[in-house]
């Protein structure tokens, strides 16, 4: 611990509490070379502390007004150019632009032809597969929810879910598993690797994708990973389930959508008993899954998932973050 | 009032403290450049999931420290200063505390922090102006003070937990 007489000259500044030596250590902002790759959950008050106080003074000593409205003027020019670019079209685009004039042509002709007619059920699962498949990263909020024989709930979760095809997903929120409550946790798959992270930095483990039914088992196996490759579980439902268009409906912000209800067949593998799907009629893709499980012992789970956009790759990190 | 107009005002009010943030874990200051403009831009494209309903700050700055994160890990640890969620947090925690300070503007926030500044005394006071006015780098202090390099740390980190009290006492409900 450190005690400095000179800490009483310091005016109205009260003197700093004493700090573990070890600590000192911790801040890499005085010196070169890489910064460590841990820090000890106790410290990190006062790391966060430092690090605040270093960014507010590294602030204070480069305010140049000219360079803020230079960096202002730079983002918002970059803005408007992004804007410009989606709303020129390219040769390409002005393809895409005849072909989906087409597109509506042929479908209003069918319009009067074939007044209400619905897509079928496969049509419309297939262009959500295709849509699936795309290189992007989707979010999707996610809510389970686990019922005993009376019907009394007996856990329910709620997270954020972002995923992208090739078995790489990321979950954060609220989980409890069996009689473990983590509060804050974070789960993610890289494609080759599954990870669990509690906030609180314990107990987090990491194991090749292909173990990855040990570690769920290790977590009282209530979250089942086949859900969260959205692409995979879609791809299954015609291979295993009837499907059925059953109506027109407005979906994510009033886009009409079509509803296919999935009941599973006799000899199926997938082992949810029935589902329905939300598909955007416009662009194809799924923007809700509402799907029931019975569990041995009359136990039953329930499982939403609602579609909520397109995530920036900037923003999307699969791999363990330690 | 056009999203791009509205993002524009959000922009300006902000832009100082996510660049603070940003020094805070970033040892090149071009690099905290590129990120923060990445910051605006990627909060650009998601804007339709701010809730209006919460502050913007916290949210951008939440943005920022995504980025941050994947930096650290695609430039590895000499670039970028150690984070994890728990340490970001902390700084965001201290940004949080700091908007409550008297001033419209962050600027005008910052005065406290120069007031504060001005009534550091002795070797904290000579090393953070040495390091953070000069840019003078420890061992180069230490030669100037003529004491060692690990006493020039302390004084350092002293200084700015001197600093933080400081600031504490001059936020809403602090005791001088």
């Amino acid at each position: 611990m450190n005690e400095h007489p000179e800490d009483a000259q310091n005016g109205d500044s009260k003197p700093p509490q004493a700090v573990p030596e070890a600590w000192r250590e911790f801040d890499d902002t005085l010196a070169d070379g890489p910064s460590p790759a841990q820090v000890p959950d106790e410290a990190k008050v006062w790391l966060g502390e430092q690090r605040f106080l270093h960014g507010m003074l590294r602030a204070l000593h480069t305010a140049d007004a000219a360079a803020r409205e230079g960096r202002i003027a730079t983002l918002l020019e970059r803005i408007d150019a992004e804007g410009d670019a989606a709303a020129v079209p390219s040769p390409r685009r002005h393809w895409g632009l005849v072909s989906l004039a087409a597109l509506l042509l042929a479908t209003l002709t069918l319009w009067f032809v074939m007044p209400d007619r619905l897509p079928t059920a496969d049509a419309a699962v297939s262009r959500a597969v295709a849509e699936l498949s795309r290189d992007v990263h989707r979010r999707f909020r996610v809510q389970l929810v686990a019922k005993d024989p009376t019907g009394k709930t007996q856990m329910r979760h709620e997270f954020a879910l972002v995923t992208h095809p090739g078995m790489r997903f990321r979950i954060d929120g609220k989980l409890g598993f069996g009689g473990m409550q983590f509060g804050e946790l974070r789960i993610g798959c890289d494609g080759t690797e599954l990870w669990v992270l509690p906030a609180n930095g314990m107990f987090r483990r990491a194991v090749p994708v292909a173990e990855r039914e040990r570690l769920m088992s290790g977590f009282g196996e209530v979250l089942d990973l086949g859900y969260l490759d959205v692409h995979d579980l879609v791809q299954r439902f015609p291979d295993d389930y009837d499907l059925r268009v059953v109506a027109r409906e407005a979906g994510r912000d009033g886009r009409p959508s079509v509803r296919v209800e999935a009941v599973r067949r006799a000899l199926a593998k997938m082992p949810l008993k029935s589902a329905w799907l939300l598909c955007d009629e416009a662009t194809g893709m799924v923007t809700r899954i509402e799907a029931d499980q019975e569990l041995r012992g009359g136990y039953s789970r329930h499982l939403s998932l609602e579609y909520l956009g397109e995530e920036s790759p900037a923003l999307v990190d699969y791999r363990r973050p330690w | 009032m056009e999203p791009r107009d509205l993002f524009e005002i959000l922009v300006r009010d902000h832009i100082d403290s996510v660049r603070a943030f940003l020094l805070a874990s970033l040892r090149d200051s071009v690099a905290a450049e590129d990120v923060l403009q990445e910051t605006f831009l990627v909060a650009w494209r998601i804007l339709d999931r701010y809730d209006r309903q919460l502050p913007f700050g916290p949210w951008v700055r939440g943005i920022a420290g995504k980025l941050l994160l994947n930096h650290r890990r695609k430039l590895g640890r000499s670039r970028v200063h150690f984070c994890d969620d728990q340490v970001l947090g902390q700084i965001d925690e201290g940004f949080r505390k700091f908007i409550q300070l008297k001033g419209d503007t962050f600027d005008e926030k910052l005065d406290a922090l120069r007031d504060c500044l001005g009534k550091l005394k002795g070797p904290q006071r000579e090393a953070i102006r040495l390091h953070y006015e000069h840019g003078l780098h420890c061992k180069e202090i230490a030669d100037r003070l003529n004491i060692g390099f690990e006493a020039v740390k302390k004084h350092l980190q002293r200084g700015r937990s001197m600093l933080q009290r400081c600031l504490e006492t001059k936020m809403p409900g602090g005791v001088a």
